[in-house]
């Protein structure tokens, strides 16, 4: 108990004020006795055929709000695919959506709501009034309301979505206009193959891979979906069983075996579309097989078992390791003159150079704290290029290097790679120029002084000056 | 505070002394995070259920209260993800909850709402410890993430609940 008992707690007492009426169960420590001891009490009997009548009434109310829902939902998707995010809609589109959910009693009918209704206000002022509702109704910033932060206050997040509820959900956008390709499409589930075989199918798998007992995986949360994948070529329509692991929040680094696994499962053979083992090992094709390229894949290796798929965002210490085992041996091939040993698929690997251009470290007492000096940059940034901060919170990695190579000048390097920026929440979404640039940041260790800052395109060239800024 | 269990105690006599301490905040904590009574009085009795279970085991490794808050909080993200949450009424709807024995202030219902609209990580953070007064470091055990991670949320919490909160800071060590 934090002995510093707070005085003033508004959270307190609003709590108890609205639940005043709820009071302490009368038979609660007998309930919990007899159900220790096996016994099932009078009232659990009473409660599941309660329950069950409840359910079977609550499914009619809920069949009949589900229809109005997926009208409503529909008129959302429309418009999204027309206007763009919420707040970006023409106002008869927003007060319609407005009124639709509060028909439903989704938003409660305030007076606030009744003006905005009646059409009198201003239009900044009706603009202003309506992104504020959906803002305080799906609890977001008014930037990122969209079809599915709208959709998700009635039916729940997507991950607890049913099949059935994903393929409505696929096939509505699809119906709208959206563009699949390049996106999931989820299906309702068919073939031999149900889902308790996919899972049954995806666990003996990955425990095999990893050569340990099917009961490792217990403790690992598990998404499973029945989709045409994201990556499917066009015209691709088969559907695949989606099973992916994922570490829990909190699992250390060194009792978990992975971040993320996913597998696809075939609904009619059960085969996977990428064996556990393929799925583990480093893209080995065309790379090259010599000694240094042996020991480049062994820190690859170690790295995916982190769930850290590219150099960029390996732990400071495996970078650290990089530079020693690593650099020295590249800097002698490029000083030699002959980059045989740095053939790549026909080229000079330049990843593997410009990741072994710098000099990485680990900092040490003096220098800043990452979380600080990250916190900086982003302020730098946003200073800078005039960009709101909230944006490089938007990011799906965070790229971060310890740069020793002035031993006496050590720099913190963020970068923010346009790659993964969630462009999805972003004003504009695909249009907003934001998604098309990188931006960087250096700062001394030391004292937090920033002394580069970039922003730069992102782009697939690969010449070595362009991968340097990556570094 | 904490009542201090003696090591001769049966397991029925610690679990009489810790749902008197206990039961009334939890079952209004589940209220807020389940938002339906029955699922709470559920949840709450499925609490001290696996409380009662598992006391041989518990070690004193953590607070009594923490360790109860980690089971609650355990049970209620089930909750959450069961089919049968499915079917109730999610909507933040106070009329749905017993009726309070005297008008609530408007502004109390206006948080309490605020509060259950939360993304689930934040209204943890914010039950844990704005309703059963945790410090930072039990939270981060209850909710398996580092005291860092804590933090950010409640910063996160207080800026989504805004105005509505004002006060309740406090020093932590």
């Amino acid at each position: 108990m934090n002995p510093d008992a707070m005085t003033d707690n508004p959270v307190r007492s609003a709590i108890d004020d609205c639940l005043s009426g709820v009071l302490a169960l009368p038979t609660l420590r007998h309930d919990i006795l007899t159900k220790a001891r096996g016994e099932i009490t009078v009232k659990r009997k009473i409660s599941l055929a309660l329950v069950l009548a409840v359910v079977l009434i609550m499914a009619a109310v809920t069949a009949l709000a589900v229809v109005t829902i997926q009208e409503v939902a529909r008129h959302i998707a429309q418009t999204q695919q027309e206007e763009g995010y919420f707040v970006d809609w023409p106002l008869a589109q927003k007060t319609k959506l407005i009124k639709s959910l509060g028909d439903l009693g989704y938003i409660q009918q305030t007076d606030r709501m009744k003006r905005l209704m009646a059409g009198g206000m201003p239009e900044a002022e009706a603009h202003s009034t309506a992104d504020q509702m959906m803002a305080a109704y799906t609890g977001q910033e008014v930037r990122e309301v969209s079809f599915l932060s709208i959709m998700q206050v009635p039916m729940g997040p997507v991950a607890t979505w049913t099949h059935e509820e994903k393929a409505w959900y696929s096939q509505l956008m699809k119906e709208v206009g959206e563009v699949t390709e390049g996106r999931t499409f989820y299906v309702e589930p068919s073939g031999p193959v149900d889902e308790a075989e996919a899972i049954a199918i995806a666990r003996r798998e990955v425990a095999k891979g990893y050569q340990v007992p099917e009961s490792a995986l217990d403790s690992y949360d598990m998404q499973v979906d029945f989709e045409i994948p994201e990556a499917h070529a066009p015209g691709d329509e088969q559907a695949w069983w989606h099973v992916r692991f994922s570490a829990p929040e909190g699992m250390g680094e060194e009792e978990r075996l992975f971040i993320l696994f996913p597998v696809y499962v075939h609904p009619e053979t059960g085969v996977l579309m990428r064996t556990v083992e393929e799925m583990m090992a480093p893209p080995l094709h065309q790379r090259p097989t010599n000694s240094l390229y042996q020991a480049v894949d062994a820190l690859h290796r170690e790295a995916e078992q982190q769930g850290a798929f590219s150099f960029r965002i390996w732990p400071l210490e495996l970078k650290a390791r990089y530079t020693q085992e690593i650099r020295p041996r590249v800097q002698e091939i490029l000083k030699s003159g002959d980059l045989s040993d740095l053939i790549n698929a026909g080229q000079p690997d330049m990843e593997v150079i410009a990741s072994a251009s710098f000099l990485y470290g680990l900092p040490g007492e003096g220098d800043l704290p990452q979380a600080e000096a990250f916190d900086l940059a982003k302020g730098a940034l946003s200073e800078h290029f005039g960009i709101d901060r909230s944006v490089f919170n938007r990011y799906s990695e965070e790229i971060v290097f310890f740069d020793v190579t002035d031993p006496e000048r050590p720099l913190w390097k963020f970068l923010f790679n346009a790659g993964a920026l969630k462009w999805n929440t972003l004003e504009g979404g695909l249009d907003n120029p934001l998604k098309d640039f990188s931006y960087k940041a250096e700062l001394e260790a030391r004292t937090g002084r920033v002394v580069k800052l970039e922003e730069f395109l992102f782009n697939h060239s690969g010449d070595l000056p362009h991968s340097l800024k990556m570094y | 505070m904490e009542t201090v269990q003696g090591p001769d105690m049966s397991r029925e006599a610690r679990l009489t002394v810790m749902v008197r301490q206990y039961e009334k905040d939890l079952l209004r904590m589940c209220c807020v995070y389940l938002r339906d009574i029955t699922l709470a009085q559920d949840a709450v009795q499925d609490t001290f259920l696996k409380a009662y279970q598992a006391m041989a085991s518990f070690r004193g490794e953590a607070s009594e209260k923490t360790w109860l808050m980690t089971i609650a909080m355990n049970v209620c993200r089930d909750y959450r993800r069961s089919a049968w949450h499915r079917y109730v009424d999610r909507r933040v709807n106070l009329d749905s909850l017993p009726l309070p024995v005297s008008p609530p202030k408007a502004e109390h219902i206006d948080l309490t709402g605020q509060i259950m609209r939360l993304p689930r990580k934040h209204m943890e953070a914010v039950l844990l410890y704005y309703y059963q007064n945790l410090n930072i470091r039990e939270i981060a055990q209850i909710m398996g993430v580092t005291p860092s991670a804590v933090s950010n949320r409640l910063v996160k919490a207080r800026k989504l609940l805004g105005s509505a909160l004002k006060g309740g800071e406090r020093h932590e060590p």
